[in-house]
Order: C-alpha cells, then sequence, then structure tokens
C-alpha cells in the first residue's frame, strides 16, 4: 500500500519541480529521501524551463520553503530555498553527480532543512545505474567529462586520503 | 640614556620588555613583544624566536637592534608537564544480547516478541510462530516491503523487523500490517537467529518503557528471578532512548568490566605507598597528599601513564644533558572522567560511557643550559647577553607593576604544561611551586570525554564559545544571544554546532546537544585549573592559610581565557583574597609579567653599577 502523495496546495509540503521528461525513478529516489526523515514532498510537472529558476519558484511556492527541481538532457538537479538568492541555490547537481543515492540524499537534505538539522555532505559513489531510457542519467561521469572513472577516482581519492589523515591523528596519542 | 631588553622564554610564548633607563636611576619600559617560542624551552633553537621577538618590540621604536646596549635572559626554569588517559572500565555486550544505538528514523511503533529469522529464510517459517525478519542491506526496501507483505499474506505471522539500512519509515509505509521496526544496525550478521526477541519502538520524542524495564523484559521472555538480576544492566543500558531491541541469549548479558591500569608508586620523605590507577582519581589524590612531600612518583610500564612518565623524563634528560634516571616526576594530578567508548560486542556500533583517569605530570630540575643560549644568541645579535634572574622573583616583580597590588601578593602562572606559584610575602621572602596539570589536560579531558579524537578541535572547544547554527541566516550563541547574516552560511554550517573562533564558525562533529559541550568545558577548566589554584596557594601561603594573602594575579595564556579567571575568582572569594587577571604596567594584561620583572631588576642592577655589559 504506498502512501499517496496527495496534491493539495494549502498543505506544507516541499515541492518539486520535473521539467520535461523526467525519468520516474530519479523523481522516486528524491521522494524516498523526504519520506524516510518524515517530511511530505509534492512533485509537479511542468514542460520545460531552467532548472535553477524552477526550483527557486518552487521553493517560493513551498508552504516549506523548499523546493527541488530535477531536469534532464542535460541532467541537473537543483535544491533552493525561499530565503536564497536566485542564483544561489543550496545544491546544484550536474550529470556526474545524479546516481541513485545522491538523488536520495538530495531528498534527505531537503527534508532536514525543514528540520533544521545537519546536513548529509558525504561524497557519493555514484555508480549505481538508474533504471532508465535516458542516457543522461546513467554512469556518472559519461556525459560531463567524458572519462567514466573521473568520479569512482575522486572519491577513492578522498578516501584514501581520509585514512591516511585518521591513522596521523590517531598516531598522535594525547 | 640606555636602551637594555629582558627576555623570557616560556613554553609556548617568549616575551621581551624594552627598557631605557638614565643615569639617575629611572627605569621606563618603553616596548614589548611575543611571539611563540621556537623548539623547547631550553634549547638552542630558542635564539631564533629570540630574535624575532627582539625586533618586534624594535619596530615602534623606530630603532635598530645595535642601539640597545644589552640584553637579559630570564634563568628559565626548566618544568615539563605532560598528560596520558587511562581507561579503567570497558562495556561488553555478550552473546549480542541487545541493541541500544537509537537511530534517528526508526519506522513504526509499538512492542512485540518474536523469533529472530533471516530474510531470505522467510519463505520456508512456519506459521505457527511470532516472526521478527533481520534484514541486510544488500535488498531493496521496495523487493524487502513486496516480500513481508506477501508473507503475511500467506498466513506468516510478521511482528517486527531490524534492518541494516536506514529504511524504517520507507518500509513501514509500505507494509499493509503496523510493525515496530529497528533500522541502521551496522552488523546485522551478529544477531543470533532462531532465538526469542523483543523489540520496542516509543512515538517521536518519547523514550521506551517496557525494554528499559526489567520486570517487563521478564514478562516477556518469562524469566525466573535470577534472570531477571542478570537483565537489569541492559534494561538500564536502554533507558531514555526511542528504540531498541533485546534477544534472549543464554548467557547474554551487558557487562562493565574493570581493565587493569597498573599501578602508581608515591615515594615521600617520610612514606611511600602505592595505589592502583583504576581506584580512580580521588584515591590516587588523597594518597598523593598523606605521602607529601614527595620525592618521586614512579608509574608502571607498558601502561599510558608508564609511557608518559617515560617521554616527560627523557624530554627533560635530554633538554640538561643528564642521565634520565635523575630526572624524578615531583607531582601528579589525576581527575577522573567518563568517555565515550565503542561497545565490545556491539551489534550497531553503539557508544557508552567508560570510565577513565586523566593524569597529569610534571618534571622540573635545577640545570638549563641557560648560558649555552645566551653564547649563541651574543654570537647571532653581537650585543652583549646576561643570564639572570630567578623566575618566580622577576614574575613576581613584574605582576606588581599592575595597579592596585602591594604585597602580601601571589602571582599565578596558568600555563600550558605546568600551574606555577610564587607568592612574596611582606617580609620581601618568596616561595614558589610547580604544580602538574594546566593548559594541555583541560585539551585533553575536552578531547577524550567528548570523544573526538582531535585535539586540535578540542583546543578550539576549550578557548572559544559555541552557537548552534538556526537557519542559514542566523546562529544562536550559548548565552541566547542571536546573530543574523546578510550572506547565507556555509550549508557544512546547517544545523550544526560551531565554535566561534577568531577566523568565523567551525562545526564540530558531535551528536551531544549544546549545553553537554559546554558542561564538559567548563568543567575541565575546574577540575584542573580551580583545583590546582587551590593546590598550590595551600602550599606557598603562610601557614597554609589562603586568607593570608592579600592579592592573587593570573598570569599566562590561560588567564587570558574568557572564563577561567571569573571561575578561578568565583572560587577564591571566600577567602577573602582580591583575585583577577594580572594588568603588567598597567597596559600588558596578564601577559609580560617575566620580561617587564626582569628589566625592571637588572636595570636597576646595572645603574648601580654604572656600566652596562658583561
Amino acid at each position: 500500500m504506498n502512501k499517496q502523495l496527495s496534491v493539495d496546495a494549502a498543505k506544507p509540503v516541499v515541492r518539486i519541480v520535473a521539467i520535461g521528461a523526467v525519468p520516474e525513478n530519479v523523481i522516486q529516489n528524491i521522494c524516498w529521501g523526504l519520506e524516510e526523515e518524515g517530511v511530505p514532498g509534492e512533485v509537479q510537472k511542468v514542460a520545460s524551463g531552467s532548472a535553477i529558476v524552477n526550483a527557486k519558484r518552487a521553493a517560493e511556492a513551498s508552504k516549506l520553503n523548499v523546493g527541488i527541481s530535477v531536469h534532464c538532457k542535460p541532467a541537473q538537479a537543483v535544491l533552493h530555498h525561499r530565503n536564497l538568492k536566485e542564483e544561489e541555490p543550496l545544491f546544484n547537481l550536474l550529470a556526474d553527480n545524479l546516481c541513485t543515492s545522491a538523488l536520495r540524499c538530495l531528498g534527505t537534505n531537503a527534508a532536514r532543512i525543514v528540520k533544521g538539522v545537519p546536513l548529509v555532505l558525504k561524497q557519493h559513489p555514484c555508480n549505481s545505474e538508474i533504471e532508465t531510457e535516458d542516457p543522461s542519467f546513467r554512469q556518472s561521469g559519461v556525459m560531463k567529462t567524458g572519462n567514466p572513472l573521473s568520479a569512482d577516482l575522486d572519491a577513492m581519492i578522498a578516501r584514501v586520503v581520509a585514512e591516511i589523515v585518521d591513522f596521523d591523528s590517531s598516531r598522535e596519542g594525547k | 640614556m640606555s636602551y637594555i631588553a629582558g627576555v623570557d622564554i616560556g613554553n609556548n610564548t617568549t616575551e621581551v620588555a624594552i627598557a631605557t633607563f638614565l643615569d639617575s636611576g629611572d627605569v621606563h619600559v618603553v616596548s614589548s613583544s611575543i611571539v611563540k617560542t621556537v623548539g623547547i624551552k631550553g634549547t638552542l633553537r630558542n635564539v631564533m624566536g629570540i630574535i624575532d621577538a627582539l625586533d618586534r618590540a624594535l619596530v615602534p621604536l623606530a630603532m635598530s637592534r645595535k642601539k640597545l646596549d644589552a640584553v637579559f635572559l630570564n634563568e628559565a626554569t626548566p618544568v615539563i608537564g605532560d598528560v596520558a588517559m587511562e581507561t579503567i572500565t570497558e562495556t561488553v555486550i555478550t552473546e549480542s544480547a541487545m541493541i541500544g544505538h537509537n537511530p534517528s528514523t526508526p519506522g513504526g511503533m509499538g512492542l512485540c516478541v518474536g523469533t529472530t529469522v533471516t530474510f531470505e529464510a522467510l519463505p520456508q517459517a512456519a506459521p505457527e510462530i511470532s516472526i521478527i525478519v533481520i534484514v541486510p542491506g544488500n535488498i531493496e526496501f521496495q523487493e524487502v516491503a513486496e516480500k513481508l507483505n506477501r508473507g503475511i499474506e500467506k498466513g506468516l505471522n510478521i511482528v517486527g523487523a531490524i534492518l541494516q539500512n536506514d529504511d524504517g519509515v520507507l518500509i513501514h509505509n509500505r507494509l499493509s500490517r503496523p510493525i515496530p521496526i529497528v533500522d541502521e544496525v551496522k552488523y546485522i550478521d551478529r544477531i543470533p537467529l532462531g532465538m526469542q526477541a523483543a523489540i520496542e519502538v516509543a512515538p517521536v520524542g518519547k523514550s521506551i518503557e517496557k525494554l528499559s524495564n526489567p520486570y517487563d523484559i521478564s514478562t516477556l521472555f518469562k524469566l525466573t528471578p535470577d534472570e531477571t538480576r542478570n537483565v537489569v544492566p541492559i534494561a538500564r543500558a536502554l533507558s531514555g532512548i526511542r528504540s531498541a531491541v533485546v534477544i534472549k541469549t543464554p548467557r547474554g548479558d551487558i557487562q562493565q568490566r574493570r581493565i587493569p591500569a597498573g599501578t602508581i608508586k608515591l615515594i615521600g620523605h617520610k612514606l611511600k605507598s602505592e595505589v592502583a590507577v583504576e581506584d580512580g582519581a580521588q584515591a590516587i589524590m588523597e594518597m598523593v597528599s598523606r605521602v607529601a612531600p614527595l620525592t618521586e612518583i614512579q608509574a608502571e610500564r607498558g601502561t599510558n601513564v608508564g609511557g608518559m612518565f617515560e617521554t616527560v623524563r627523557e624530554v627533560m634528560a635530554d633538554l640538561t644533558d643528564q642521565p634520565v634516571g635523575a630526572i624524578r616526576v615531583q607531582d601528579i594530578l589525576a581527575v577522573d572522567t567518563l568517555v565515550p567508548q565503542e561497545v565490545l560486542g556491539s551489534l550497531a556500533g553503539e557508544y557508552s560511557q567508560g570510565n577513565a583517569v586523566g593524569l597529569a605530570a610534571m618534571v622540573e630540575t635545577h640545570k638549563l643550559p641557560m648560558q649555552r643560549l645566551a653564547r649563541k644568541l651574543e654570537l647571532e645579535i653581537e650585543l652583549p647577553v646576561e643570564v639572570g634572574g630567578v623566575e618566580a622573583e622577576m614574575a613576581i616583580k613584574g605582576a606588581l607593576t599592575t595597579p592596585g597590588t602591594r604585597t602580601p601578593l601571589a602571582v599565578i602562572d596558568l600555563g600550558g604544561g605546568s600551574t606555577d606559584a610564587s607568592i612574596i610575602m611582606e617580609s620581601g621572602e618568596i616561595r614558589s611551586i610547580h604544580l602538574a596539570g594546566a593548559g594541555d589536560m583541560v585539551t585533553l579531558l575536552i578531547n577524550k570525554e567528548l570523544g573526538l579524537n582531535d585535539s586540535d578541535m578540542a583546543e578550539k572547544i576549550k578557548c572559544f564559545p559555541l552557537a548552534k547554527v538556526e537557519s542559514f541566516f542566523h546562529l544562536r550563541h550559548e548565552d541566547g544571544s542571536v546573530q543574523f547574516f546578510d550572506e547565507p552560511l556555509d550549508p557544512k554550517l546547517f544545523g550544526r554546532i560551531v565554535i566561534i573562533t577568531d577566523e568565523g564558525p567551525v562545526p564540530v562533529e558531535t551528536r551531544e546537544p549544546m549545553e553537554k559541550i559546554v558542561n564538559v568545558r567548563k568543567s575541565a577548566k575546574q577540575r584542573v585549573f580551580v583545583k590546582n589554584t587551590l593546590r598550590s596557594l595551600k602550599r606557598v601561603a603562610p601557614a597554609s592559610n589562603i586568607r593570608l594573602i592579600s592579592f592573587v594575579t593570573l598570569v599566562g595564556g590561560s588567564a587570558l581565557d574568557f572564563e577561567i579567571p571569573g571561575m578561578i575568582s568565583a572560587a577564591l572569594i571566600e577567602y577573602g583574597v582580591v583575585t583577577g587577571k594580572a594588568n603588567v604596567r598597567g597596559v600588558e594584561g596578564p601577559r609580560n609579567a617575566v620580561a617587564t620583572g626582569l628589566v625592571l631588576a637588572r636595570a636597576r642592577a646595572v645603574s648601580e653599577q654604572g656600566a652596562v655589559g658583561p
């Protein structure tokens, strides 16, 4: 039994805008992030437009002051807030970074902004395939840089550096 | 008119005071400076810092170094302090008997008892038993919900679930029947299977009621009175949290075990004694005062404290060209503390408070190669350099330039490695003492009690107040005042507790509320500096009576701390003593006491001799 996301203009929700033909799976991952945190979201579809402008309008229309927009071709997801300048959204994810865990994390962070608790700012491996026909949402890195390994390599380097730093500071004793 | 410079080399800072004096005997301090000490106090590396400090002090005078007539180095007392922590208890969950990590978003609500069955084994499960499903992290939440619903349709009595992933709410929202779900269990594979288990999830904002009560656990699992006694530690460990799991394993338990932490030998002039570190700080400090006056303190090899004692003696031996055997630890400060430790045998990476003892030790000797330093400096700057001036005396002379002071006066130097007190009586007699336990110990306590594992962060928490970031544009300081910003704050800071440093807000990685961090900070300063202030004043005061001291001035790095001087004043009020941060020459605050004292004393001596130089 799926909880229906009610479409009610007066309800306090995070507003999510899908621009153009966005794969269902992409929107769902964002919604699941919100759902696990217990904050309601509502999805609308528009035909076209800029991701940043749409996210800002969505935030202004949201009683919870948070808006998300997702665009495909090129793949982009934006998290915005009523009180931020239009040209300075909180998060602006581009093709490299749009894997399921990053999308779910976007939903999680949108909820956490509403709740006023610390955000999740971890690295995403971005190597999971989203089931979709749209090539722009597939394996990370293929669109932007042409190098499918770049995001994986970055994540691995970040982990190695973090481990070295951890090891050093734990060796220092007191 | 002659110009002389006085140099005080401390453990952390090197300070300079430059004075002019006329033949008439008039002395005026005209400039001062402070830099970080280069290298360990007393080593040749200090010369670099001294030259830097001299040059900085000369800048406002628009004078070259050549114009100085002499430089005087303070006879720095070699004192080295260090700290270590010894954990004396550890918490162990045996046979994976419970889960109490309190995830932020569990699913459902309520209480259930069932037998643990893995997700894979569900199709083979019997319909008569109550089932608690164990779900590993490699299965998507939609599949889990689907299979559980199908199982329920087929007649399986699924009453609860334990998940590895953070999917509690997502799965619960898709189930045909409400059940309590505990998620984010890291070591899901350690959960014993085929055992009776109970899950309880309380509503938002509330704590569990049954699994934190031994008699309710007894009811659920039909325990005997003896078995009920055994679950008391489990019930206690689960109190105050929103969700928990208890698993009935034959010998499952949660225990706090004592860890052998070695002994400390105290050798006094007349008495000798031993005390076990695991007996705690109070027992140790009581023994210290019973055996005092102390000749030497020894710690057991192979322990953290033993290792620290060795290090501190080796550094001093190296510094003063003496054999390690000749160096003795003569004072310690022990402090009881609680440190968060990962519970052994935990299923979800739980932490619990373990008892620990923090120990500061101090070594001091008489010989420091200051002459070597003086010669090296002389070569470098081509000016006459002399060593002289007992540190305690110089500190007092400098502190007495604070407006409003007179003898009897005590000066307490709140340093990094040791707390030093000196006192001058009306007669002019001067007494001094060095004690273990100072700024470094405060930092260690903050670091360990908050489980930070980051001494830089602990240092920042020590030195600066806290705030909570409540929105993109404002934060609330620990005193309740609110500060707004024109530009949005970094998302890294959103919702976090931050330290308001000079360079801007720094986030603290912690699950603790701000009040807890504030309490840890204040308590650490209290247990080290207030305790040592009283300890040292009792030792130097006439007839050990602090009331007979009229004025106490605080100097040193930690005298600049935003709360320590206030805490010390509050503690000394009942002794009728005037306490405050020194204000050397009415301009320096609690800094430059020794350098000022040195230059005033030497200027007088020099003008009496009628000449300057070696």
